[in-house]
């Protein structure tokens, strides 16, 4: 049988863990869909064949 | 000392990283040309892969050992065990670094250290000695570490290291040596010397051809401002800088890091592996190396940023003073010592996270994982062919060329068009990458060296680029023709699909769809010199040349006699530990 502060200790771990989950799964999903549909964007054009080559295209 | 299964681990994990890299360079045959990185099918050997022709020995002996191992197997194989294998090996040493940590500790330090944007840019930039060199300095920062405990058993590991990063580049060179500097000095008698000729030895080979280059002179107006770190995002340079991204191309800047949410994301993974390394700073054995090398990336965040922060002109100055300053014109290349720090704390950080799990707190195992896998998320970009690099493979013309050229006694080739170095063939995706006619072709090959970044236009290196220019603007093709032979080239190269360019008279020895070689030795030119052509080959050395070997030779020597101290130590102890 819980005592009173064991309990309320268990629901503040239990509370700690939601928080760092969601802070987690943020993060991560966050990172994930701005990081995937930038990087997927593919937005990067060859180099036109009509001029000079520059070290600075891609 | 680690334990078999420890290695077998960052082994399996190095590994998996670097599959997920260089995958599609791995399931087919052809090259990833891009950039600065040219290999060839079987590149023949020339006195230049040695510095001795007087040109600025940028990939000096680099160009000699790939020279040498194409004659045995095929350029493509060596591309790939040099990419592979540096990838692999650079895991390894960063999990050695923190060998005593668990494995997921160590996997969130190789993750860091293979995965961010340091590694992007460069793979996309092309420089792929210059990353060889980046995965080196684990093992730099592992022999500095034992150079510091004792110099005695320590010297021949920091010889191998900086030999082998000095090889790589003269950049990583530099900074190779910094970081036994940093990492590895005591305030002791015979540290500072030991390591000083060392350093010296170890960078002869591109040290002395620099010195000696009297017929190539190395620009500095405006390259530190053109070079210098641009910000990927608006967030500004420093976020980008601290996350070990800000290269000078944007053009190759990968998508995500356009994003400020992604960068700032990228600044607290960076922020949790400061705290990380704070922690391990504090106390306990490691706390000292810690200290190191926080001095250590702090350093290489000032020369990185410093161009990009107002401090361009201030090298500029020092540059027309002291050519060696132009070594710094790519900052971004050493912000690459930061990274160490930033393992070594991620190790850390997550070390700490597990640490904080217990009954109630089990969420925080996620934390852990999540900065495990935080280098990937940030920058997916990375996988895969770091994007979107192909392989390529070299039309048949080159190699029908390439035969013609060697089969004649002297070649002094032009390539043409007459317009920079870097190209943009259909068969190559594309990419601008540097001419492979050098590396290609047998005999001297003289290219326009002129470098075109973003419409600015750097000076050439090579005085005779100059005069190059001056007969290609001849008036009538046969007047450029005599020009040229008077200059000693005996072969003009036409790249096609590039830049159109008017073409001296010659005879046409090969009409290909992709390249066209006129020979100048013949001509119909009633005014052409009946003498041979003179020799175009750079005789700048003279003398000199000896010294430049004397160079390779001492640096070899100091090589091989390092490694072989360490192999009879290994020995040793295993006999020892036998009785």
């Amino acid at each position: 049988m819980k005592t009173g502060p064991i309990a309320g200790a268990a629901g503040i771990g239990s509370t700690l863990n939601v928080i760092v989950a969601a802070v987690v799964g943020a993060a991560a999903a966050t990172a994930l869909t701005v990081g995937g549909v930038n990087a997927a964007k593919g937005d990067q054009k060859p180099v036109a064949q009509s001029k000079l080559s520059q070290y600075s295209e891609k | 000392m680690a334990k078999p299964r420890t290695y077998r681990t960052d082994l399996a994990w190095s590994a998996l990283l670097t599959l997920a890299i260089t995958g599609p360079l791995l399931l087919g045959s052809g090259y990833w040309l891009v950039g600065d990185m040219v290999f060839v099918p079987h590149q023949p050997w020339k006195s230049a892969w040695l510095g001795l022709d007087g040109s600025l020995p940028r990939a000096v002996p680099m160009d000699a050992i790939v020279s040498v191992l194409t004659q045995v197997v095929p350029g493509s194989v060596v591309q790939r065990a040099f990419l592979v294998g540096a990838l692999v090996l650079g895991g390894i040493g960063i999990g050695r670094l923190v060998h005593e940590r668990a494995w997921y500790a160590r996997a969130a330090a190789i993750g860091i250290f293979l995965w961010n944007p340091w590694v992007h840019d460069h793979l996309q930039i092309g420089q792929w000695a210059i990353l060889c060199g980046y995965l080196a300095l684990p093992w730099v920062a592992l022999a500095a570490r034992r150079y510091r405990r004792d110099v005695r058993s320590g010297w021949a590991p920091v010889a191998v290291a900086l030999t082998v990063s000095a090889v790589c580049s003269p950049s990583s060179g530099v900074m190779a040596v910094a970081v036994v500097a940093v990492l590895g000095l005591r305030w002791s008698w015979p540290a500072w010397p030991v390591l000083a000729v060392l350093s010296v030895v170890a960078n002869l080979p591109w040290l002395l051809p620099s010195l000696l280059a009297r017929s190539s002179t190395v620009t500095t107006d405006g390259v530190f401002e053109l070079f210098a770190p641009r910000a990927e995002s608006s967030l500004g340079v420093l976020p980008s800088l601290v996350t070990l991204g800000g290269t000078w191309k944007s053009s190759i800047v990968a998508g995500e890091r356009t994003s400020a949410v992604v960068v700032g994301l990228a600044v607290a993974l960076t922020l949790a592996a400061l705290l990380g390394a704070v922690r391990r700073g504090r106390r306990g054995p490691a706390a000292e190396e810690v200290r190191r090398l926080a001095l250590l990336a702090a350093g290489a965040l000032v020369v990185a940023s410093v161009p990009a922060l107002g401090g361009a002109g201030l090298l500029e100055w020092l540059g027309d003073r002291v050519a060696a300053v132009a070594l710094l014109r790519d900052a971004h290349r050493f912000l690459g010592p930061a990274a160490l720090l930033l393992a070594v704390g991620l190790a850390s950080a997550v070390a700490w996270a597990r640490e904080q799990v217990a009954p109630g707190r089990e969420s925080l195992w996620a934390v852990a994982g999540l900065l495990v896998v935080a280098p990937m998320l940030l920058l997916p970009s990375l996988a895969w062919g770091a994007g979107d690099l192909e392989r390529s493979t070299y039309p048949a013309d080159w190699r029908t060329v390439a035969d013609q050229i060697g089969a004649a006694q002297e070649a002094t080739t032009i390539v043409l068009p007459w317009a920079g170095s870097y190209r943009t063939f259909d068969w190559a995706d594309d990419r601008a990458v540097l001419d492979p006619a050098p590396r290609y072709l047998p005999g001297e090959v003289l290219i326009d060296d002129r470098t075109f970044v973003d419409g600015v236009e750097i000076d050439s290196e090579d005085p005779r680029v100059g005069d190059v220019t001056l007969a290609l603007e001849a008036s009538t093709p046969v007047d450029a023709a005599r020009e040229l032979r008077s200059l000693g080239v005996t072969w003009v190269l036409v790249e096609q699909g590039q830049a159109d360019q008017a073409v001296p008279a010659g005879r046409t020895v090969h009409d290909g769809e992709d390249l066209v070689l006129l020979d100048l030795r013949t001509t119909t030119d009633p005014g052409a010199d009946p003498e041979p052509v003179r020799s175009a080959t750079r005789t700048s050395h003279g003398g000199y040349a000896a010294l430049v070997i004397t160079g390779h030779v001492g640096a070899f020597v100091l090589l091989i006699g390092a490694s072989g101290r360490i192999l009879r130590r290994g020995s040793n102890r295993r006999h020892s530990s036998r009785r």
